[in-house]
């Protein structure tokens, strides 16, 4: 029995060569995975996965003979501009890398786009697969090739794709705008030849799940004690080790009874029970998870991918547990933890910092359009409080042609907002080296930060632009991957209640020790829940643990989370969130002053004082807004949430000193809908203030600022770090900073009199 | 015990003030708070609040100006790879804190000027201490130096107690055996004439064999020569008021550690750019800001430094030391700073005891002040006031502001042309951008503005210290740069201040003005041509393009300083009201009244008609001198007769032919001092930055027409000359 296994694997291997339809059958089904984690206790020998391997050959669904994998992590992906990429992450089993293999990419684009002059190209792991002539305006076009034998390999595989798009006939900077190409999800994906490749059989391999056809994983859970709150505490835990496993942006959690007879792509199923409670479905593990600690696929004649967790008992169950976090143990520490949309690397930041383009999957290239465009992104400590004072510097190196006119604009933006315009007056032909450019860093945030570097080059040729210039003109622009970003060392304090470093880090809920959690009433509430700290887990990079207590349980000197219905709220609880039960007319509103605010507002009734003017002009002249200009902070009201449906997530600071941080929802009935739509990127980066609410037909996140934010320290004392925070305090505080440099000033001048009276000569 | 207490509580302050300047917050919250200070420096600054409120404005301008200095230091330096603008830029920044740090240095000196002493006189029981007076000469005319040695023979001052010494380096062994068969007679003349002069004065003559050493090697000689406790010196021009010694002679008295009484130098004529600017009688002079607030601010700090004249020092104190220093050419300044290193006092006198003349062409002007600059850098290389041993630390940053003064030319040059590099050559030396210049630089210009105004303003007028400058420095950088380059080079030259311009001319100096006024258009033009063809920068173009404008209006008025005016007089007139009689053409005394006089005649109003007096006649005045009771006369010419309301103008020319007559002519001119304090009272009005601006653009306009007009006569001129000769 003991030599079963490996004789098993030899004709396997030899299979691939031979019989690839058969090898595939004849792997036995991998009773556990061990490499990941080597403390794991297990069964030693399992007796029971090879007991019937024979009908499972049988029993095996009839596998296509061919596998397609998506691989445009988005719902929609658009290149716009002269030049564009895209690159997103691929994970691979062992068993698709091995087979051959091929791409294919289904595109659309603009009809303005000249096809002689613009080109889409596909790379894989740096080489070049395959390119072709932009020229699908009408419909849907296809570029398609094999991918060489041995590109591919297990784990994470880099694509990019890169469209170079002209013009037709125009050669401004505004037609620009004006080139898309319309990468298609569904039809974009790589193709596998041969059967069973869909399966994934080891938790390294988790990640190869992927998505499907419009770039969604769902996870269903099927757990049968649930209603146990250590059950509930453990499948939440669970579900964030799973997700970070897969390295997606966020997942559909469904909850399910019994495994489901069918599993679609993009599709992972995991059994949480102990071994005595495992659902019929997989009861052919039970033999495995009597005798330990189980985290493992189930074999494929059993169900589609599926994994199940399980053991004799809930300890051993944890322990089974951890095998999964070892799958998504980042390799880079630096690094954020890659995911399938994140393709390139991301450095942690967390003080004076060079960055290197070329280390951020920057290329050096040479451009003849009008408008370059290139970014790249880093990660910021979730206590980044620098946004108000703070300044990075770009160390631009890049050589500009003759015929580049100087009032060419080259312009910062920082996460979507611009941050600086700088003049080209250098135009001279040679490579400029280090041309610093200072970028505020106003719009930084922590976690992940994206920076768009644009230039829009004007040219006396584009000026006249002569018929075919812009599929020829010369090369007039130079970007060298060599140019730095500099990041500054920056002042390190959290200011709370501050969602935006929730939702970028999961602030302040680091996951060193298990964070309360009150479930509240309802149906929906612990799929929410897990919908909800699973994108927690991918934003902070790390399980957060929970314990399920009880609202009485709380204590408001630490930290909690609480996923409840506001309905199910009790008075208490609602107080503390600053959120209220009445749902308001219209957006954004907190306590009744702010409905009779917004409406003097609407109907422009003088309500301002002469003082408020005079603040909110200089406000707006400097670039700054009234609050900064408070000497009091005033209360925040409770926050009215703008329709039944919309789902509420507001952070609190008690005043004991513990931070609470609220999901919540009028109408239960659309929890699960609407914290789906809140954990998608688009709309879980908006999150920022104390109170982020999205409804059903809200286009967007509305979010509330506090009125004033505690500052609580993160760092070890150190008196640079708390002139660093003093700046920034004092940078948001404008009249604060007057004051103190004013009293000082006056201070000093009255010691100074004393001086000059004890000093020199007196008449 | 109170007083380390006060200052480390100073230090702890400052050191607060420091960590709060430093720290980097945004530009937003700068430019907010700094209009707000500058409102309430304004506020202090209209309702003329003194005193503690004075101490404060300063305080809010320099936090400012520190802010700026911190931003500058951290944001705006140009990167070191692109050496092309980081050389340029990095010049600029030095020269900029340079003035910041002068502002620092005169902020301490003049933190709390020390008000006027009361006038003084020596009681009946104080000792009379002997006193020498050295009135130095090496080439001054024999008028002068009557006029000057009268003066000092007829200060108020017990006779056996005072000895007047003529010192007299024109006169020496050396001179009148000269190879040169010419200067050899002239020599010799000299030496009779004075030799005869002093006889007449009762004033010992006094030369030597060799001249060696210059100024200070005379002031030595007359040194060894004598033995009085005091000694005071007076330039050749500058002829001592009556009561100059009774004003200083008491505080050696109350003083024993006391080596030095300066008082300040008064002039009664105008320096070049008052001459020819047309200030003299309306601006405070440009000394006055020196005489009246900052010598007084040193000697708060017991730092008022021996100005080579005009000043009584102590024997015992000399002779401690080799006598006066001479190892550079400002052996005033040296000397003082070698006697307060070794535990001597000093004080000053806030009143004008002396008056004398102001080199009266541009040229003579800026020799004199390259003598100071030269000096002034000579004395901070041979004996750097920080680190110079005895000296108090107030002492040391006092020298440290009054040498590294002295620098301000290479400053002003580098102003000058700093637009240039980008105007000229699109150097970028400065990286901000507009909205970083308006909150930091416009505010810290603005600060500075108020601070100054509030600091001196009463003696400077605004941009006036500026143009003084701008004015020096053409000429001035050269000069220090070869003491730079030689420290032991440059010598004593004498200024001279007897010349006169007869004629409207241009200077001899003014090419240069001219050449850089010329730049400085072009720059103008090539501003509008760049905001013109580069749009999308016309935003730091016009910065820099204004600045540009502001070195154009500053050199548009220097166009003017150099085209020197006709002026006949050496001396400008001063109103005394003294009655006298003068001999009518009957030979009959009639009363009169001298209504002003000057160095070279009176004007005398007779009430009852011109008692038979025409003009050609000569004549004589009697009035009673202060210095005696007996009335005396006094040859005189007359050179005009006029009818005014009140009766008839005589205008006279003295005849001096005797000492005496010289004796008479002090008594007029320079006895009483407390005509002369009247004087600059007039003109010391502070009339604030806004009309100062006004007043300075439209004298700026109208210099420039007038400089412009005297380059094209004197080219029409030259021409002429050329034609004539061909």
């Amino acid at each position: 029995m003991t030599i079963a296994p490996k004789l098993l694997v030899a004709m396997a291997v030899a299979g691939v060569l031979v019989l690839p339809a058969t090898a595939q059958q004849s792997v036995p089904p991998t009773p556990f995975d061990m490499s990941p984690e080597s403390g794991l206790r297990t069964a030693p020998v399992a007796p029971a996965p090879a007991v019937e391997p024979a009908p499972a050959v049988e029993a095996a669904p009839a596998t296509a003979a061919s596998f397609e994998r998506h691989i445009v992590p988005f719902s929609q992906l658009q290149l716009v501009g002269e030049d564009a990429r895209q690159a997103v992450e691929v994970y691979l089993t062992q068993a698709q890398a091995e087979a051959p293999a091929s791409v294919e990419v289904g595109y659309l684009n603009a009809i303005v786009a000249a096809p002689e002059a613009s080109t889409l190209e596909v790379t894989i792991n740096g080489t070049k697969i395959v390119s072709g002539p932009i020229a699908a305006s009408a419909t849907t076009g296809k570029l398609q090739a094999a991918i060489p034998a041995g590109l591919l390999r297990a784990g994470g595989n880099g694509i990019e794709f890169e469209a170079v798009q002209r013009h037709r006939t125009d050669c401004s900077v505004a037609s620009t705008y004006e080139l898309w190409t319309q990468i298609d999800p569904a039809t974009t994906l790589l193709r596998f030849e041969g059967t069973g490749l869909d399966r994934v059989t080891a938790l390294s391999e988790v990640a190869a799940i992927g998505f499907d056809a419009s770039a969604v994983t769902t996870v269903r859970f099927i757990v049968p004690e649930l209603a146990t709150p250590a059950v509930t505490a453990a499948a939440i835990e669970l579900v964030q080790q799973v997700a970070l496993a897969l390295h997606v942006p966020e997942i559909v959690v469904e909850l399910d009874d019994s495994l489901p007879a069918d599993t679609p792509v993009g599709t992972l199923n995991v059994v949480l029970a102990t071994a005595a409670t495992l659902p019929s479905g997989v009861s052919i593990m039970q033999p495995q998870a009597s005798a330990g600690p189980l985290a493992a696929f189930v074999p494929a004649s059993v169900a589609g991918n599926t994994l199940v967790v399980s053991g004799p008992d809930w300890g051993s169950i944890t322990t089974a547990m951890r095998a999964i976090s070892a799958a998504s143990v980042p390799a880079d520490p630096d690094l954020l933890l890659q995911r399938v949309d994140l393709a390139n690397p991301i450095p942690r930041v967390t003080g004076a910092t060079s960055l290197t383009l070329s280390d951020l999957g920057v290329p050096t290239i040479e451009f003849n359009g009008r408008r370059y465009r290139t970014s790249f992104e880093f990660a910021l400590p979730a206590d980044f409080y620098a946004n108000m004072y703070g300044q990075a510097q770009l160390l631009l190196d890049a050589g500009y042609a003759k015929a580049v006119l100087p009032g060419s604009v080259l312009d910062i933006y920082a996460n979507g907002q611009i941050a600086s315009a700088t003049p080209v007056l250098r135009t001279d032909g040679g490579l400029s080296r280090a041309t610093p450019i200072k970028v505020p860093m106003t719009n930084f945030r922590p976690g992940r930060n994206e920076i768009e570097i644009e230039l829009l080059l004007q040219t006396e040729a584009d000026l006249e632009c002569a018929p075919g210039l812009t599929g020829s003109a010369p090369p007039r622009f130079l970007f060298s991957n060599t140019t730095q970003f500099n990041i500054p060392d920056f002042a390190r304090a959290a200011a709370l209640p501050d969602l935006q470093a929730f939702a970028g880090t999961g602030a302040p809920y680091d996951g060193t020790q298990p964070v309360p959690l009150v479930l509240g009433q309802g149906a929906q509430v612990t799929p929410a829940a897990m919908t909800w700290l699973a994108r927690l887990a991918i934003a902070s990079g790390a399980v957060v643990p929970v314990t399920l207590v009880g609202e009485g349980q709380l204590d408001p000197a630490d930290n909690a989370l609480v996923v409840s219905p506001l309905t199910a709220l009790s008075d208490a609880l609602l107080n503390r969130s600053g959120v209220a039960r009445t749902i308001s007319a219209g957006p954004g509103a907190t306590g009744d002053r702010a409905i009779v605010d917004r409406f003097n507002q609407t109907v422009g009734a003088p309500s301002a004082s002469t003082l408020d003017t005079i603040r909110n002009w200089v406000a707006d002249k400097v670039g700054l807004s009234p609050q900064n200009f408070w000497l009091t902070r005033p209360e925040d009201g409770a926050y009215l949430p703008q329709s039944a449906d919309a789902v509420v997530l507001a952070q609190a600071v008690q005043p004991e000193g513990g931070v609470w941080t609220f999901l919540t929802i009028p109408d239960d009935k659309t929890f699960l809908r609407g914290v789906q739509r809140l954990t998608q990127t688009a709309n879980w980066r908006a999150i920022t203030g104390r109170v982020s609410a999205l409804g059903a037909n809200d286009p967007a996140v509305i979010a509330i600022q506090p009125g004033g934010r505690t500052l609580v320290q993160t760092q070890p004392f150190s008196v640079f770090n708390l002139r660093l925070v003093a700046a920034n305090w004092l940078s948001t505080n404008v009249l604060e900073f007057t004051a103190l440099l004013a009293g000082v000033t006056l201070l000093l001048t009255l010691v100074t009199a004393a001086l000059l009276k004890s000093l020199g000569r007196r008449q | 015990m109170q007083k380390p207490l006060i200052v480390l509580g100073w230090l702890l302050v400052t050191l607060l003030l420091v960590v709060v300047i430093t720290l980097p917050i945004s530009l937003q919250v700068h430019l907010v708070t700094a209009v707000l200070l500058i409102a309430a420096m304004m506020v202090i600054k209209i309702l003329r609040l003194e005193g503690f409120w004075r101490l404060l404005l300063l305080a809010f301008g320099t936090a400012i100006v520190l802010r700026y200095a911190f931003w500058r230091t951290t944001s705006t330096l140009p990167p070191l790879e692109h050496w092309g603008d980081f050389i340029p830029g990095f010049l600029l920044y030095l020269a900029e804190m340079y003035c910041i740090f002068m502002l620092g240095l005169s902020l301490f000196v003049v933190s709390s000027p020390l008000p006027p002493r009361k006038s003084t006189r020596l009681r009946p029981d104080d000792p009379v201490p002997s006193v020498d007076v050295f009135v130095p000469s090496y080439n001054e005319d024999y008028a002068l130096l009557a006029a000057t040695l009268a003066a000092a023979k007829s200060m108020d001052y017990p006779a056996e107690r005072l000895t007047v010494w003529l010192l007299d380096d024109g006169g020496t062994l050396e001179k009148r055996n000269s190879t040169n068969p010419e200067a050899a007679a002239a020599a010799r003349e000299r030496y009779e004439q004075l030799n005869v002069l002093c006889t007449d004065l009762g004033v010992t003559y006094l030369t030597r064999d060799r001249n060696e050493h210059a100024k200070a090697g005379n002031l030595n000689n007359g040194l060894s020569q004598s033995k009085g406790d005091l000694v005071a010196v007076f330039d050749a021009d500058h002829a001592p008021a009556r009561d100059f010694l009774q004003e200083t002679v008491p505080y050696f008295g109350r003083d024993a550690q006391l080596f030095l009484v300066q008082t300040p130098h008064f002039f009664l004529n105008p320096d070049p750019l008052e001459r020819n600017l047309r200030t003299f009688e309306t601006m405070p002079s440009e000394n006055e800001m020196f005489y009246g607030v900052i010598q007084r601010g040193l000697d708060k700090w017991n730092a008022a430094f021996f100005c080579g004249s005009a000043a009584l020092l102590r024997r015992e104190a000399l002779m401690q030391g080799d006598g006066f220093s001479g190892r550079s050419i400002t052996e005033d300044c040296e000397t003082a700073i070698e006697l307060h290193a070794t535990g001597w006092n000093s004080i000053y006198v806030d009143k004008p005891l002396i008056a004398g003349l102001q080199p009266a062409t541009f040229a003579s002007f800026i020799g004199q002040r390259t003598r100071w600059a030269q000096g002034m850098m000579q004395i901070l290389l041979f004996s750097f006031p920080p680190f110079k041993r005895g000296l108090t630390i107030p002492q040391r940053i006092c020298y440290l502001s009054s040498t590294m003064f002295w620098l301000f030319p290479f400053t002003r040059m580098i102003f000058l042309f700093a637009p240039f590099c980008y105007l000229f050559f699109n150097l970028e030396i400065f990286t901000a951008s507009g909205g970083e210049f308006a909150a930091y630089t416009m505010t810290y210009m603005l600060v500075n503005l108020v601070m100054q105004n509030s600091l001196f303003g009463r003696w400077r007028w605004p941009w006036i210290s500026e143009l003084y400058e701008y004015i020096q420095s053409v000429h001035l950088l050269t000069a220090l740069l070869s003491v730079l380059r030689n420290p032991s080079r440059p010598t004593f030259k004498v200024t001279a201040k007897d010349e006169s311009v007869d004629q409207s001319r241009l200077s001899e100096l003014a090419r240069p003005f001219y050449l850089i006024f010329l730049l400085l258009l072009i720059a103008v033009a090539m501003t509008v041509y760049k905001v013109i063809t580069e749009p999308y920068r016309a935003e730091i173009t016009i910065v820099v393009g204004g600045w540009n404008v502001f070195n154009l209006i500053m050199a548009g008025c220097a166009l003017g300083v150099v085209s020197e005016r006709r002026e006949t007089r050496a001396s400008r007139r001063v109103d005394i009201d003294r009655r006298c009689e003068i001999r009518g053409g009957d030979g009959a005394w009639t009363a009169a009244v001298i209504s002003d006089v000057s160095s070279g005649g009176l004007a005398i109003r007779l009430p009852e008609g011109a008692a038979g007096l025409g003009r050609g006649a000569p004549t004589a005045v009697r009035f009673t001198p202060l210095s005696s009771s007996e009335p005396s006369e006094l040859a005189v010419f007359i050179r005009s007769v006029s009818n005014s309301g009140k009766g008839v103008m005589l205008g006279c020319r003295f005849m001096p032919e005797r000492a005496t007559d010289y004796r008479m002519i002090a008594d007029l001119l320079y006895a009483n001092s407390a005509i002369w304090q009247e004087r600059q009272r007039s003109r010391q009005i502070n009339i604030g930055l806004i009309r100062g601006t006004l007043q300075f653009l439209a004298t700026s306009v109208y210099q420039t027409g007038r400089g412009l007009g005297y380059l094209l006569r004197s080219s029409v001129d030259r021409r002429k000359d050329a034609e004539d000769h061909s």
